[in-house]
């Protein structure tokens, strides 16, 4: 709850159609800027001010969230924001700044823009991409290739040209394996690993409270493994520009990595469950959602195969 | 994670209570993140000339071209405050949006639009304005414009010093003293990044982070 007063001072006689008066959270820092908050709720005053001073009281009930943060790149603030609706005019307008935080609140803090939580719930896997990306790397692979073959046809036949269709098949094809190394990671490590199973509990938590992390998979064959980890990581991601001038900036904020298995000979057939309790820092930033600009815990499970493709995905927790 | 004094951060590890952001530089925030595109507006350090008066004549168009960070985006904020109720379209990658028929029509990142439908914003537009890095002079003669070529870039060091001043200032919280970039600092930073507003914007962002106090700022 916040209490004050609106002052108002009239120059001249005019008619208002409404004085509001509403908190408003606004992020500050390297990324686009942007705001919310609730609507007004009611007006303080509407009629005709005479010249002369005038005092509204109000009182206002904050919403739960999301709190103010001062971060490296986001900076999330609130302001208590008045305006009066004065007909063909520029509304005058005024705020003040007011410090939002979590108090003995132990409820759940609304994450910033409410309608971006649930694509905060979700988590993909890398693997999850596979398909999506079969349909890029086949043929970026198979015209880079065609295109090599061409130029070096062309290049035996004595012409220079040659040289242009090598470097670019050679483009093509690059692009094809950078490709398919990032996004077919997971699947082909799933080949010596099984299907690789990665349990979060809760995903739902709050500063102080552990996250369970199970990791689950059935080798296909006698593997060996270097070593399991699972990383929680808190992170700024904001966005500065747009278009071609569109540039993420990333900060890291907290990184905690737990080992769950070290170096390892698994039998093929042989059933591994490992798990580790990831511990959400006692002052932990809530989870921030809003357009171009967030806070977000993740955790990272890698499992790292010498000499094969190593294993890795990451899944989003809510911090509340 | 480093704290400041005064206003401190929170984040992952051990912080009691929040203050007022920056008020211990008496800022109301970091003056070289980014603003609203209004603001960036208002406070954009520019020599428009007779763009304005040419503009609101009819089949005028004005292309800002230059490098990424040199201040295109700035410049047609700049000349939008001179027609604040002309539509303004930031285009995106891949963005197709539908034009009305307008006036004066402002887009940001012109280029980026397929020259077909480019053709279709010509018919619609009176005059137009626009930042793009490709010189569209050609193509707007052949639809009739008037062109006007303005080349952003080549910044001296007072243009600098202004845009830093500007926003400093524009950060101020209360009367009184506010953080200070030196001359020699300009200097300094006008050899390093050359005409990059850009880039000069984002070193002052980390510099001021991490300031704790009034004073000369060193770059």
């Amino acid at each position: 709850m916040v209490r004050g007063v609106v002052l108002v001072e009239v120059n001249a006689e005019c008619q208002c159609n409404g004085l509001t008066v509403a908190p408003q959270w606004r992020t500050h820092g390297r990324g686009n800027r942007t705001n919310g908050g609730p609507k007004p709720d009611g007006v303080l005053f509407a009629g005709t001010w005479a010249p002369g001073s005038y005092e509204y009281p109000f009182e206002l009930r904050l919403p739960n969230g999301p709190i103010t943060y001062h971060g490296h790149y986001l900076n999330v603030d609130w302001v208590i924001h008045a305006r009066a609706d004065i007909p063909w005019a520029i509304d005058p307008k005024g705020g003040t700044e007011i410090v939002l935080e979590r108090g003995n609140y132990d409820g759940r803090l609304a994450p910033g823009d409410l309608t971006s939580v649930d694509s905060v719930r979700e988590s993909r896997s890398r693997s999850d991409w596979s398909g999506c990306a079969l349909l890029f790397v086949v043929p970026f692979l198979l015209i880079g290739l065609g295109t090599i073959w061409n130029g070096i046809v062309t290049l035996i036949n004595g012409q220079m040209m040659g040289l242009a269709l090598l470097a670019f098949g050679v483009v093509f094809a690059a692009a094809a394996l950078i490709f398919a190394s990032i996004t077919l990671r997971a699947k082909v490590a799933e080949r010596r690993l099984g299907p690789v199973e990665v349990v979060l509990d809760p995903t739902l938590t709050r500063p102080g409270q552990n996250v369970r992390c199970t990791v689950r998979f059935t080798p296909q064959a006698d593997i060996e493994v270097a070593g399991v980890t699972a990383r929680l990581t808190g992170r700024e991601r904001v966005v500065s520009g747009s278009g071609t001038d569109r540039t993420t900036y990333t900060h890291e904020i907290h990184s905690a990595t737990e080992q769950l298995l070290g170096q390892d000979h698994i039998f093929a057939g042989n059933a591994v469950e490992l798990s580790a309790d990831l511990a959400i820092p006692e002052d932990a930033a809530p989870t921030f959602v809003a357009s171009s600009n967030r806070l977000e815990w993740v955790v990272t499970v890698h499992i790292d195969l010498p000499r094969w493709l190593d294993w890795s995905r990451t899944d989003k927790v809510i911090v509340s | 994670m480093a704290g400041r004094s005064g206003a401190r951060q929170n984040g992952g590890s051990g912080e009691a209570a929040l203050g007022l952001p920056f008020a211990h530089l008496n800022l109301r925030f970091n003056p070289f993140g980014e603003l609203l595109p209004e603001e960036r507006g208002r406070l954009a350090v520019v020599d428009l000339g007779t763009l304005p008066t040419e503009l609101a004549g009819t089949r005028v168009a004005v292309q800002f071209l230059g490098n990424h960070g040199r201040g295109k985006s700035t410049h047609l904020l700049a000349l939008h405050q001179h027609f604040p109720s002309a539509a303004y379209t930031q285009l995106h990658h891949g963005d197709t949006p539908d034009f009305q028929r307008a006036h004066v029509q402002f887009i940001d990142s012109f280029d980026q639009l397929a020259r077909r439908r480019r053709r279709a914003v010509y018919r619609v537009s009176e005059s137009i304005a626009f930042t793009t890095h490709e010189d569209l002079s050609n193509e707007l003669e052949r639809f009739g414009y008037r062109c006007r070529t303005h080349v952003v870039g080549g910044h001296s060091p007072m243009l600098v010093r202004e845009i830093v001043q500007r926003r400093i200032e524009f950060a101020r919280r209360d009367p009184g003293a506010v953080p200070h970039v030196s001359d020699d600092d300009i200097r300094v930073l006008t050899a390093r990044f050359g005409d990059d507003i850009r880039a000069l914007e984002g070193h002052l962002y980390e510099v001021f982070q991490r300031l704790e106090g009034l004073g000369r700022v060193e770059v």
